[in-house]
């Protein structure tokens, strides 16, 4: 009988093995759990903290000034289009994390759009509001405020194609241009939401006509749908793996917090851009126009250059990449960054060996102001 | 359907010498918005339920889930494949989550990129879309119906406005662009 129980303990010895190190990770889990209480309870919102004043505002539009900290500073100002979708602080996320900071740092003077969060009476609005209206009266006056005739500008995702759009209705404003991962060409169906928002499967006019704006919920869904598995399972999990770690947890929580912090887009830009752009790529092939002004990339001649994250999924380089064929600029340059969308922005490797070269080939094109 | 100001109007009769009250023409409004409700109301919830019916991509009868069902076979095959054959341990225990973690990304990237997935996901957002539609009309015929402004009044007024601002941006530039170009020509005479 004896013999009996230890050939059964045997048999079941990994099985209590098993079980006694699923125990010990529970211990461990509710260990972290408690720990995670207290580092999330300490938590606070502490975005966009690098000093700037807000130099310009036009209805519900604001442009943020933040000065060059170096005693050389260029006579070219920068300034900085972010997209119309989440919000512009992403720039500015923390310190140690921002690109504000990184290229103030370097000598610049850097001036942010921030689009404010529209509302129903906004629902009207065009791209062409955006980019013939307040582009137009945000250069105007950066001009103005600096004293020069030109600037630099720089987009960011769905910034990047207004900031083209813009340097081709206005070339003579622009001395440098910079496209952050931006969406330009939109053949390629690389991407899911490329491919999603076929014309064939697509029909964005009900959606808009029955929204009137496009709340943050449907554009947050969307994106959080290209990468299910990590953006709901695997996301929190390696959260979990890390919460003892004050400062991940920091940044885990500083970027869900600018994740979640979304803003309706207006429905008339988004049905122009979906139609115009996904639908009938119409940009890429000077083709598109915003009210009575077409927009012709040829007509860009400033020096370019192409920010392009190799892992985004959100903006694949093919639909960045083509820009340089198209525009006129004899100065054309291409960085190609091992990220994703998001990470060419907020990385500790971004900000350490991408940046400074950004900030270098601006540096370059900005000693002179004519 | 929709129960409007002139046809609530039309219908107080001559009652009261022909001068009907406030009240009168608050009462008439209702019933004739009941009455559209009852049938215009019903037609409206019973297709609700039948789009319902089909807003799930993943009901069983659906292309995009005979896909995904195709699909997942591989899903199993690979845990199979990857699962020890001998008793798990911890270590064992998370490597099977990586294997599934990665299994169902590539699996799910796969399936998204479907046209069953994609033809779904569409033709969901445009019942969606009806829905709402139907919906947002549902509540006009109430506004209306007791004579309240309906959003869709507060969206023509937010129209009007828009194009106000448009008209008068438009002759600010005008105007600064003419100013800009006096000053030029002052310059060049000078």
């Amino acid at each position: 009988m004896d013999g009996g129980i230890d050939h059964m303990s045997g048999a079941f010895l990994p099985i209590l093995d098993f079980q006694k190190q699923l125990m010990d990770e529970h211990v461990k889990a509710v260990q972290r759990f408690k720990k995670s209480i207290e580092n999330t309870r300490e938590w606070q919102v502490k975005v966009g903290q690098t000093p700037h004043e807000v130099v310009y505002q036009e209805d519900k539009v604001r442009l943020l000034h933040y000065k060059a900290t170096t005693e050389k500073v260029y006579p070219v100002p920068l300034l900085i289009v972010y997209s119309l979708i989440n919000r512009s602080y992403i720039l500015d996320l923390k310190p140690g994390k921002s690109i504000v900071e990184k290229l103030i740092g370097a000598g610049f003077n850097v001036y942010l759009i921030d689009w404010g969060v529209p509302g129903p009476s906004d629902q009207f609005l065009t791209l062409d509001d955006y980019i013939n209206r307040y582009m137009y009266h945000i250069v105007n006056y950066v001009k103005d405020h600096s004293n020069v005739s030109q600037i630099s500008m720089m987009g960011y995702c769905m910034g990047g194609t207004m900031a083209a759009m813009y340097a081709a209705l206005y070339p003579e404003m622009i001395k440098n241009l910079i496209l952050m991962a931006a969406p330009l060409d939109f053949s390629d169906k690389d991407g899911l939401l490329y491919l999603w928002a076929d014309k064939e499967y697509f029909n964005v006019e009900k959606l808009v006509d029955a929204m009137g704006n496009i709340p943050p919920w449907f554009l947050q869904s969307a994106f959080t749908m290209t990468k299910p598995i990590q953006n709901t399972v695997d996301k929190y999990v390696k959260f979990f793996e890390k919460i003892e770690d004050k400062q991940f947890v920091d940044d885990f929580l500083t970027l869900e917090y600018w994740l979640n912090d979304n803003v309706p887009l207006c429905g008339q830009v988004y049905k122009q851009f979906v139609e115009d752009c996904f639908h009938d790529n119409l940009l890429i092939q000077n083709k598109m126009w915003l009210d009575s002004h077409l927009v012709d990339l040829t007509h860009i001649t400033c020096p370019t250059l192409s920010i392009v994250a190799e892992q985004d999924h959100l903006v694949p380089p093919p639909s960045s990449l083509p820009i340089n064929d198209v525009i006129s600029s004899k100065d054309v340059d291409v960085m190609q960054f091992p990220s994703g969308h998001i990470g060419l922005s907020v990385s500790g490797r971004a900000m350490k060996n991408l940046w400074p070269k950004v900030s270098e080939w601006l540096g370059e094109r900005s000693k002179t102001a004519e | 359907m929709v129960a409007n100001k002139k046809q609530a109007e039309s219908n107080t009769g001559n009652n009261n010498g022909g001068h009907h009250t406030d009240q009168e023409n608050f009462y008439d409004a209702w019933r004739d918005y009941y009455q559209r409700m009852s049938e215009d109301g019903l037609a409206f919830f019973q297709k609700s339920v039948e789009v319902a019916q089909e807003f799930n991509p993943y009901y069983p009868g659906s292309e995009a889930m005979k896909r995904w069902m195709e699909q997942y076979e591989g899903v199993t095959q690979k845990m199979g494949e990857g699962t020890p054959s001998n008793f798990m341990d911890m270590d064992a225990f998370k490597n099977m989550y990586d294997l599934w973690l990665s299994t169902m990304t590539d699996n799910m990237q796969t399936w998204m990129r479907t046209p069953e997935f994609v033809a779904q996901n569409g033709s969901d957002l445009e019942t969606f879309s009806e829905m709402r539609k139907r919906m947002s009309d549902a509540w006009e015929a109430y506004w209306e119906a007791i004579h309240l402004p309906s959003t869709r009044d507060v969206r023509e007024v937010y129209r009007k406005l828009y194009n106000i601002e448009r008209k008068l941006d438009e002759m600010d530039r005008r105007f600064r662009d003419g100013e800009a170009a006096q000053k030029s020509s002052a310059s060049a005479k000078k």
